[in-house]
């Protein structure tokens, strides 16, 4: 049985929608995306430090380790940082406007009582309710390319996530196979194995291994969301990297 | 949570449990939601919190064990409209149970695919982790022992360099002699077994420094310092050769280059292998000027042991004055406890009388020549040295004065 997996990708139109915690505006995309968020008062929105751009006098920040040592800890591992801002909106609400560190584009996702695994460095903020850890993943974490420790978000409350390049959501219904670097994040419905591509043969892998540039992949299987960015970071890297000025000495 | 109630059904009293998992179905927002599932006697339910309801009987049911951790438990209807899963792990004995042996293939063979992957996944770790490590250790050893064969390929001009820049920092535990009746002596046993060295381009250059510490050296590239002290403690001109052809044996093996790049650990040995020595010099003269030139491994001290054998035995001098040495040694100092000796970088008394001797008897028989000194006249003049400074070097520096002949001194000299 083979079903297509259906892709949404939503241009470059600002993303809105309300909430039961805040209501939220996307905008700037897909390239340099920014999120607005409109916060009621007594609601309260963690973030990633430096993620702030600006925000209403009415808003109260704070910044700790958040959730214990232990959790920051995990937060740490999974590519973040042990600290977490947190802005609470004072009487009559607030506005707050935050951009990721990377250029590139915001997503938001509304967890239910489920969880969401995200890639190094995609964490960008999240409401109450939601809770944030690190998922140590071992080996496939050391041939994925994504970290020995993955970012688990679970719980119920909105989670909003970064990509480098745009962001575009997959729905998996049977399989799909995704490039290792170019994975942002995918429900916990979804079981993964990092393979080399699969289907060919031993001397074709090795082959496509080494010369054809496509080394490991993801294999997704089961039903869920895989997200998936459009540019990959040390590709772009390497391809910057040969233009980088050298001191001569 | 499985939210363990009690409720009454038509067919008398059952115990019904909720478990909290999620639904996929295409008329969902987003496709999905978070569900109760309760497990009746026909049917699995799930209900959301908005108040939808789906029905999957347990005839229909398509089992599916998968989810990120592996552990996650789904259920198909017919026509795969509707997927209900839980990762409650009371929920697939639940089910099992609720569905009364209709489900109990499918879920024995889906849990037998799951186990099976569980094991390859553990087996894989391992054997990453089991590959990860030797890859480490053989890279290190490797490093090491590549290390060692490029020290043994650099030119002997290094160690000469490394040796008279290390010489000209190390402090001297007292004055140079120079008085020709105590340097010729010693000087005439230098160059015969100079003539023998296992290395070409050896400078031997000696010094006898006037101290009563029981020792000499020689320095890499051939610097050679012998204490008027050892020349105290020698019994006779063959065992005074002895330690100096044990010395140089450390020389001409060149032990000071590998124990610097072994020292001073990895870094090193990669700059000496991509031939960077600019480096190695700063770092060896800092190495030898802070202590450690005496001491070197267990190995190097056997291998140190036979090559002076051999180089007296070309010299033509009775090799012998190497085990009536040790026996010397174990005379005055005794042996270590057996335990601390496997510790020690030393290796004991015992076994290097074993070993020179069984060398010595492997050696073919061969006429040796006479050490052509005056022993006694040698022992007075250096004797009368010693007293006349005692009392200056007493004052001025007290370690290096306060016995004439200190066991661990004497164990000292015995190690270089």
């Amino acid at each position: 049985m083979s079903v297509t997996n259906s892709r949404e990708s939503t241009g470059a139109e600002p993303i809105q929608g309300t909430t039961p915690d805040l209501t939220y505006e996307i905008s700037q995309r897909p390239d340099y995306a920014m999120l607005k968020l409109d916060l009621k008062s007594g609601d309260k929105v963690f973030a990633e430090p430096s993620a702030m751009m600006s925000m209403s006098a009415s808003m109260l920040l704070k910044s700790g380790l958040r959730g214990g040592l232990g959790r920051s800890l995990g937060r740490m591992f999974g590519g973040e940082s042990l600290v977490v801002n947190t802005f609470t909106a004072q009487a009559g609400g607030g506005e707050l406007l935050l951009a990721p560190g990377t250029a590139g584009d915001i997503a938001y996702k509304r967890l239910e009582n489920s969880t969401l695994y995200l890639q190094r460095g995609a964490y960008m903020a999240n409401t109450e309710g939601v809770d944030l850890t690190g998922k140590w993943q071992g080996a496939k974490g050391f041939f994925s390319g994504e970290g020995l420790v993955l970012l688990k978000a679970s719980g119920t409350g909105d989670l909003f996530f970064n990509s480098y390049g745009a962001i575009m959501s997959i729905d998996v219904t049977d399989e799909l196979i995704v490039d290792t670097g170019y994975i942002v994040a995918f429900e916990e419905t979804l079981q993964y194995r990092v393979t080399v591509l699969p289907g060919l043969k031993r001397g074709g892998k090795i082959k496509s291994l080494l010369f054809g540039g496509e080394g490991l992949v993801c294999q997704f299987s089961g039903q869920g969301k895989v997200w998936i960015q459009t540019r990959e970071v040390n590709t772009f890297l390497n391809f910057a990297n040969a233009y980088r000025p050298t001191n001569k000495s | 949570m499985p939210a363990l109630h009690q409720t009454a059904d038509q067919q008398g009293v059952f115990v019904t449990q909720k478990f909290s998992g999620g639904v996929f179905h295409a008329d969902l927002s987003d496709g999905r939601a978070g569900v109760e599932i309760e497990l009746l006697h026909s049917h699995l339910c799930a209900s959301t919190a908005d108040g939808d309801a789906f029905v999957i009987p347990y005839e229909e049911c398509q089992l599916e064990i998968g989810g990120y951790t592996g552990k996650m438990l789904f259920c198909r209807n017919a026509d795969r409209s509707v997927t209900l899963f839980s990762e409650d792990k009371q929920f697939p004995k639940a089910l099992a149970l609720a569905a009364g042996g209709r489900l109990d293939d499918q879920l024995a063979s889906q849990l037998s695919k799951a186990k099976g992957e569980s094991r390859r996944g553990a087996i894989f770790s391992f054997g990453l982790v089991a590959a990860t490590l030797i890859v480490l250790v053989s890279l290190y050893f490797g490093i090491r022992a590549g290390a060692n064969r490029v020290t043994q390929s650099l030119p002997v001009s290094l160690d000469r360099e490394l040796g008279k820049a290390a010489y000209q920092a190390m402090p001297k535990e007292g004055s140079e002699i120079t008085d020709p009746l105590v340097t010729e002596p010693i000087q005439s046993i230098v160059d015969r077994l100079a003539d023998h060295a296992k290395v070409e381009g050896m400078d031997f250059e000696l010094h006898v420094i006037d101290s009563a510490t029981v020792n000499a050296y020689c320095l890499p590239g051939g610097t050679m310092v012998v204490y008027t002290g050892l020349i105290s403690a020698a019994e006779s001109p063959g065992q005074l050769a002895a330690v100096i052809s044990h010395e140089m044996a450390h020389a001409t093996l060149r032990h000071g280059l590998s124990r610097i790049s072994q020292t001073l650990g990895l870094t090193a040995a990669v700059s000496l292998l991509i031939g960077d020595t600019a480096g190695i010099m700063a770092a060896a003269e800092e190495f030898f000027t802070a202590a450690s030139i005496n001491s070197y491994s267990r190995q190097q001290e056997t291998e140190a042991d036979l090559e002076g054998v051999r180089m007296l035995h070309a010299a033509a001098i009775d090799p012998s004055g190497m085990p009536s040495l040790f026996e010397l040694l174990k005379e005055e100092h005794g042996e270590l406890p057996e335990a601390l000796v496997w510790v020690s970088t030393h290796p004991d008394h015992a076994s290097r009388i074993e070993e020179t001797q069984n060398m010595i008897d492997s050696l073919p028989a061969k006429p040796y020549k006479p050490i052509d000194l005056d022993w006694e006249a040698l022992k007075s003049r250096v004797a009368g040295d010693s007293t006349k400074k005692a009392d200056v070097s007493n004052s001025s520096n007290e370690s290096s004065a306060d016995s004439t002949v200190d066991p661990s001194e004497l164990e000292q000299e015995n190690g270089s």
